[in-house]
């Protein structure tokens, strides 16, 4: 049974989860808390408030504790008409809802997000699989950081949600994009540990280049491993885009692979969006 | 002729060649020709070509396999490439760009501005008419320098009729149809519109945008064909190429009635300025002809409105909320399929690129519309008819694998086809008068007999629903609306109105018991289309397209299409007789006749 997480809703929004998803999932209630872990939980669904710089706030320490995993947060509100919703998906919502909207719809939506994440395909592994060795690596010599892997997911998801990213254009037999994000406190801690330098030391232009640095590296590594494959690509020269909510112009039609590495408590994430391209696409294997 | 070196064209078409090549010839420039990409790789490498002009689909490759030929060629990459594209197609062009084709010229051509569009691209020739006391050196240098072709933006501007839309209209664009980004219009046209928008995009990328009219939010699909940045400072122009879309066409009004206003705030206002007009509304939003299947289920309940309901059914951000729920089942697991990535939305639901995990093979996931899965009778009737479908087992029948619903969505699991459709091709070539054609006709006729052989009425025979796979294997698709004709149906019962407009048959139109001569009539008016470049009858609204089957003649292929011959157009005149009785009767008889035709 899935387990969902309801904050600060009233009995009307209440009423109405239990409608779209009833006797399906486990639901707790609860009021909003700085600290909150979803470690178990499968959707988080927030009632909006009436500020709308406080619900962003709520959205943001919300997906923040979610520690980049894939776990929707649905922003139910009461409003009969359309909201400028803006400013929750970028803070980290991942649907906004009204009472109003049709039920079927609602619950459709819900329940396409509470199935089950799909495993990688074998050749999705193949490209992968480098990816996660060579970011493991390249952390542990360049930052003496211990780096696990921990999941994969795959979504249609655009926007990034952390602090800073640095992303790398790929193209070759394949074409696409990686994209490193960390959020600020881990960013600083690996890129001072990088310079061997205090925590204190370290402003956000020095952080920007770090992170570039660290997304040069792990594709310029990687692609050592793919020449003379079907899966070459050249690099573009990185960029580093800072602040939550960025929209990243991945490959239509084209699943993003969400790696999720730990390093300590903290998570950070590498997005890989690759495709052959086109005269040399071939037959997908899978497990 | 100063120009030293030859004009390559190449379509697949003779007699296009012969005409076009005359007229090039006539005005002083070298030229060569071919049919298949092959040999126009040979005439590449022996000879100094100039300009390349090409069609899209050639007899052996298509002219983009030729374009990236070209421009992956260090020898060959700096020669000009330009298509062939047809008025309705110049979505096509975005893409060409995108590889490095230099211009696009429609056709049907005018050969005043082939030449005109030939002279800016090529050096200039010095001709006892054109000479002129400022050396052309200079200009002719310039005219072969990148970019000194004018942009996609300033082509799309001289090839279309852009209207500017007052500064009221604003939009919201989307890539998601979740996160909404404002925008502005700059003009539009009837094919698409030019935007301003901080959302950047790249060519073929899908958007949504959302428009507010006097009934509600409108979300329309479209494709953006170019992005051009002048100043990083400024907001990004995209230009969208929008399909036929209802949703569009009301918009389209209701911006050209604000114009109006605008210009002449006295006269009295229209009805956009309130109250949509009911036929108006319906013709818009539900069932524009060429894009919109009618469905009624029985007498009670419908999923389309009928003409006599014309209340709007769908919520004003229903659209949206269905793309929205396709969006959250990407990267999940249904029951045996992986549902890898999301191919676009159809009026009955959304397609998925899937992984069958237990037969380890590409499969394509439909996923039924929340609309039309919370309808009981719906569901029991797709089972019924999906049973029936799944036992037709034929090279050219796209097969349903399987059909399940899992956490209430409902699926279903089918052959993956890539490759395009027959309105594919009809928009890619104004009318195709080739013996393809007629191969497809004939297969399509065995696939058909095969079908009826089953006593199954497809009932739905149109463009879309004929694809042509990569590998050049046709396959109908999309038995949503089949029966089985077994003469257990009482005969007299009316039956309901199914099919598109543009190709539904006068026995269906009357509600009378339909047979496969139905589909004989479908399919003759689809390939009408096909080699017409056009419907066979068309209007404003569907009501009027009806009446047109019913009542009016149709005006013989061989008219709208004189290089057609006498005897395909008699053959599709009788498979379009308004009596079933004076149709072909049996799919074989049409055979017989197209094989006589064909040899």
């Amino acid at each position: 049974m899935s387990k969902i997480i309801g904050i600060d809703c009233s009995p009307k929004v209440q009423a109405a989860v239990s409608d779209m998803l009833g006797g399906k999932c486990d639901i707790q209630y609860e009021q909003f808390q700085d600290e909150m872990s979803f470690n178990d939980y499968q959707m988080i669904i927030l009632e909006m408030g009436v500020s709308q710089e406080y619900v962003s706030q709520q959205i943001r320490k919300l997906r923040y504790a979610c520690n980049f995993k894939n776990i929707p947060i649905i922003l139910i509100h009461d409003n009969e008409k359309d909201i400028f919703s803006q400013p929750y998906m970028i803070a980290g919502a991942t649907e906004v809802l009204s009472l109003y909207d049709p039920l079927p719809a609602c619950k459709q939506i819900l329940s396409g997000y509470l199935i089950p994440n799909r495993e990688p395909l074998v050749e999705e592994l193949e490209y992968l699989k480098p990816f996660i060795k060579n970011t493991c690596h390249i952390l542990k010599t360049m930052a003496a950081v211990d780096v696990e892997f921990k999941e994969v997911y795959f979504s249609n998801s655009i926007r990034i949600f952390g602090d800073v990213s640095g992303i790398m254009g790929l193209s070759g037999n394949v074409e696409g994009t990686i994209v490193v994000t960390f959020y600020w406190d881990l960013a600083k801690m690996i890129v001072a540990k990088m310079m061997g330098t205090e925590e204190g030391a370290i402003d956000a232009e020095l952080i920007h280049d770090g992170v570039s640095e660290i997304i040069n590296m792990i594709s310029g590594t990687t692609k050592k491993e793919f020449v003379d494959t079907q899966y070459y690509f050249e690099i573009t020269l990185p960029s580093v885009v800072v602040g939550p909510g960025h929209q990243i112009g991945h490959l239509q039609d084209t699943s993003v692979s969400a790696l999720i590495f730990q390093v300590g408590n903290q998570s950070f994430a590498l997005h890989v969006c690759i495709r052959p391209k086109s005269s040399q696409r071939k037959v997908q294997r899978g497990v | 002729m100063n120009i030293k070196g030859y004009i390559l064209l190449i379509n697949r078409e003779k007699k296009f060649l012969e005409a076009v090549q005359k007229s090039l010839l006539d005005a002083g420039y070298s030229v060569l020709t071919a049919t298949t990409m092959s040999s126009a790789v040979n005439l590449l490498s022996n000879n100094t070509v100039v300009l390349v002009i090409c069609d899209s689909e050639l007899n052996d490759f298509s002219g983009y396999d030729l374009l990236r030929f070209v421009k992956n060629n260090p020898q060959l990459e700096k020669i000009p490439f330009v298509f062939f594209v047809p008025v309705h197609d110049q979505g096509n062009a975005g893409k060409a760009f995108k590889w490095g084709a230099t211009d696009f010229i429609v056709y049907p051509l005018d050969g005043k501005i082939l030449l005109e569009r030939i002279g800016e691209i090529l050096p200039c020739r010095e001709s006892e008419e054109k000479k002129s006391a400022v050396p052309q050196e200079d200009k002719c240098l310039s005219s072969l320098q990148p970019g000194s072709t004018a942009s996609p933006a300033q082509k799309e501007r001289r090839e279309n009729n852009r209207i500017v839309p007052p500064d009221t209209v604003n939009i919201e664009v989307s890539r998601d149809a979740i996160l909404w980004l404002p925008g502005r219009i700059k003009n539009i046209s009837k094919q698409g519109f030019l935007m301003e928008t901080p959302l950047l995009g790249r060519p073929g990328m899908l958007l949504y945008v959302r428009i507010q009219l006097p009934a509600g939010k409108c979300v329309i699909e479209n494709q953006v064909r170019h992005v051009s940045i002048s100043n990083a400072q400024l907001l990004a122009d995209i230009g969208v190429e929008i399909g036929d879309s209802p949703a569009w066409t009301e918009v389209y009004d209701y911006i050209i009635e604000l114009i109006d206003a605008g210009k002449n705030p006295a006269a009295e206002r229209s009805s956009f300025s309130g109250k949509i007009p009911d036929i108006k509304k319906l013709s818009a939003v539900e069932m524009r002809p060429e894009t919109e299947t009618i469905v009624v289920m029985n007498e009670n309940e419908t999923i389309y409105t009928p003409p006599s309901q014309p209340e709007l059914s769908e919520p004003p951000n229903g659209k949206a909320l269905e793309i929205r729920f396709y969006h959250s089942l990407v990267g999940k697991q249904l029951g045996n399929y992986k549902a890898v990535s999301f191919i676009g939305a159809g009026a009955m639901g959304g397609v998925f690129k899937g992984w069958d995990i237990i037969l380890e093979r590409n499969v394509a996931l439909k996923i039924i519309s929340y609309k039309l899965s919370s309808i009981d009778s719906f569901r029991e009737m797709f089972v019924k008819e999906a049973r029936l479908i799944s036992r037709l087992n034929h090279p050219n029948i796209a097969q349903i694998y399987y059909i399940d619903q899992s956490d209430d969505v409902f699926y279903f699991a089918m052959e993956l086809i890539s490759g395009g459709t027959l309105k594919d091709m009809i928009r890619n070539r104004n009318n195709v008068n080739s013996t393809k054609g007629l191969e497809y006709l004939v297969t399509i006729c065995r696939t058909l007999d095969f079908v009826s052989g089953k006593n199954i009425i497809h009932r739905d025979i149109k463009p879309e629903n004929i694809m042509i796979s990569d590998n050049g294997t046709l396959k109908v698709v999309d038995f949503g609306v089949a029966v089985v004709n077994d003469g257990k149906t009482k005969k007299g019962k009316s039956e309901n109105l199914v099919g598109s407009p543009y190709y539904v048959s006068p026995d269906c139109i009357k509600g009378l018991p339909l047979d496969s001569r139905s589909d004989i009539y479908s399919l003759g008016a689809t390939f009408y289309h096909f080699f017409a470049g056009e419907p066979p009858f068309a209007g404003e609204s569907v009501e009027e397209v009806l009446l047109k089957h019913l009542n009016e003649d149709l005006i013989p292929l061989k008219t709208k299409n004189p290089a057609v011959s006498n005897w395909l157009s008699d053959i599709i005149g009788k498979m379009m007789a308004k009596n079933p009785e004076d149709r072909y009767q049996r799919y074989k008889d049409i055979i017989a006749d197209l094989d006589l035709l064909m040899h």
